[in-house]
């Protein structure tokens, strides 16, 4: 659950960057029409994933995967999404593959330097991960 | 689609899944449809700021009108008309209040008509138009 309100929103930042990307150079946003996009973006994530829910109660698991999403989409007439985002699920997927196979160096139980530098090295994963 | 767009996430996974968890329908949320839902809605900002875009003619600035104006003019987002409400002046409000309360009255009058006329023909024609007479 979220532990503060804030967190339901995405960060305005990043939304205000989305947007900059996607107008010819020297275009101006007004203030109200950046809060605007924040708000409709919220309010889609929610409604798209409500109707992910429903694909993937239809095949009766309780997960919700990236299929359904896409699956989802199709049905809120958003089909121009469909290709980019099959890219990005068979990236994924592939990154994840990578990474459960060659797992270079296991931490070793005696050697205490190595598993030290180990878990500095994930947690920069992690911070860079956000 | 657009030449900016990468299939690494922009949009913070971690927080995209919280927004998709603090809905009541669903039950566990995979760290894939996560990373789907956030490039989705990547595209999504996309979509509406440059279909937003578009209603400014070319125009210098980006505005709320602009990106209310499609939500109510396209089908596909039309979740968000009640998030996106046009903006009237208070005069077009004024005027279509007016326009709304001439319906009701009319609409009012119709009913009462009808309702009398099939349950009590005959007689309660004039019974009925006293009615109206009495709501304006």
């Amino acid at each position: 659950m979220a532990e503060k309100l804030e967190d339901l929103n995405l960060p305005g930042a990043t939304v205000a960057r989305i947007i900059k990307e996607s107008l010819p150079e020297s275009v101006i946003i007004g203030k109200d029409a950046r809060a605007a996009l924040s708000r409709a973006a919220s309010v889609f994530v929610l409604f798209l994933t409500s109707q992910a829910s429903q694909e993937a109660q239809r095949e009766k698991r309780k997960t919700l995967l990236g299929l359904d999403v896409i699956k989802a989409l199709e049905e809120l007439e958003f089909d121009d999404f469909i290709e980019p985002l099959q890219r990005v699920l068979k990236d994924f997927k592939e990154s994840k593959n990578k990474k459960a196979l060659p797992k270079p160096k296991k931490p070793v139980e005696n050697g205490n330097e190595d598993i030290e530098e180990e878990q500095e090295d994930e947690a920069m994963d992690d911070e860079t991960g956000d | 689609m657009d030449a900016k767009f990468t299939t690494k996430p922009v949009l913070p996974v971690g927080r995209v899944n919280t927004i998709m968890k603090s809905s009541s329908d669903v039950e566990t949320v995979s760290k894939e449809s996560s990373v789907i839902m956030s490039k989705a809605t990547e595209l999504f900002i996309r979509s509406l700021t440059q279909e937003g875009y578009n209603e400014t003619n070319s125009g210098r600035k980006l505005d709320y009108k602009h990106l209310s104006s499609v939500v109510h003019s396209n089908e596909r987002y039309n979740f968000l008309r009640d998030i996106l409400p046009k903006k009237i002046t208070v005069l077009e409000f004024k005027k279509l209040m007016a326009a709304k309360q001439a319906v009701e009255r009319t609409s009012d009058a119709e009913e009462t008509s009808s309702d009398e006329e099939s349950s009590s023909e005959g007689s309660s024609v004039s019974h009925s138009s006293d009615e109206l007479q009495k709501n304006i």
